[in-house]
């Protein structure tokens, strides 16, 4: 199979360093090309992602396919009550090619689940990344799932779900679904919205809100748009009904 | 009004499907619920009943008659 010119130069870097677990430096090298930039102009994956984003997510993708070890460094501002275990919490985000809290909830001994049918693939890239994936609980996204979530959310867990998914299967995730928001309202839970970015050092940097649900829900939709947008002005995302 | 037309009652407010072949008998798989329905229902159930039934044992429930009998449990042991 052909593949894009994009593609071919990062896993010709990849190759050519060695694949070390620090993936910064197969990044900086990447974004100091003028070729390779050239390459990315209008070009956005199906995490919207583009830039620092999107090449630190093409230098995943292509480890994760050749297996290789990866320890990226990830900076974040999480609230105090996002490590309360005597408390529900609800966190919430949007699809990545890797998550910047499964190794913070891993690490730090928080009960969590996550909800997600890609189970699979969540172990083996946390344990590409040396996260232990038999700490990780998961949440079917099938009819019975927000109950799921309320049962754990009772008993102290931390619930982490993406709200983003594609629509008639398109291949770009560009809708937000509201029923966490629902759940999160209906169980008064705390609920947290959070999403990460690449730096130019090829760092990532996991950036959070807290919700009040309490608020008018037209109004907690538009405050998560405008975070979103704030981090990732380029992305266009709307809620619209999960079918 | 007895537990069997309480049950039926919440569920025709949920229910997307022709209500009026609800019964007893009826699957809950063919209530057509999504997962926001199902939430619902079961805080109405327990509003309803001002019961809190453990949510493994409600996710066990296979007809309308299964939660009948699950309501009627947890109403005895108050």
């Amino acid at each position: 199979m052909m593949l894009d010119i994009s593609y071919q130069l990062v896993i010709d870097t990849c190759l050519k360093r060695g694949f070390p677990s620090d993936i910064r430096i197969v990044f900086i090298e990447l974004s100091n090309n003028p070729f390779f930039l050239s390459t990315l102009m209008n070009k956005k994956n199906k995490y919207q992602n583009v830039g620092n984003d999107l090449i630190f997510d093409m230098i995943v993708a292509v480890y994760i396919s050749n297996r290789k070890h990866f320890l990226p460094i990830v900076h974040h501002e999480i609230d105090d009550l996002f490590f309360q275990k005597d408390i529900p919490r609800l966190v919430l985000g949007l699809h990545s090619k890797i998550s910047s809290l499964l190794p913070i909830v891993i690490n730090n001994n928080i009960p969590f689940v996550l909800v997600s049918d890609a189970q699979k693939r969540v172990k083996d890239v946390a344990f590409l990344r040396g996260a232990d994936p038999n700490r990780i609980n998961f949440i079917s996204s099938d009819n019975s799932c927000l109950l799921n979530a309320k049962s754990h959310l009772k008993r102290n867990y931390l619930v982490y779900s993406m709200i983003d998914f594609s629509f008639n299967h398109e291949p770009m995730y560009s809708k937000l679904s509201d029923r966490m928001l629902k759940l999160g309202r209906l169980t008064q839970s705390p609920t947290i919205f959070g999403l990460s970015c690449v730096n130019s050092a090829g760092e990532l940097t996991y950036v959070s809100k807290n919700l009040e649900l309490t608020a008018d829900l037209d109004l907690v939709k538009q405050n998560i748009l405008s975070f979103i947008h704030q981090h990732k002005p380029y992305s266009e995302f709307n809620f619209d009904k999960l079918n | 009004m007895n537990t069997e037309l309480a049950v039926l009652s919440i569920i025709k407010k949920f229910s997307k499907g022709n209500s009026e072949e609800l019964s007893i008998n009826t699957s809950i798989r063919h209530l057509n619920f999504d997962s926001l329905d199902f939430l619902e229902f079961q805080m109405a159930i327990d509003d309803e009943f001002k019961i809190e039934v453990e949510i493994d044992d409600f996710l066990k429930c296979n007809h309308v008659s299964d939660i009948i009998n699950l309501v009627n449990i947890y109403c005895n042991k108050k």
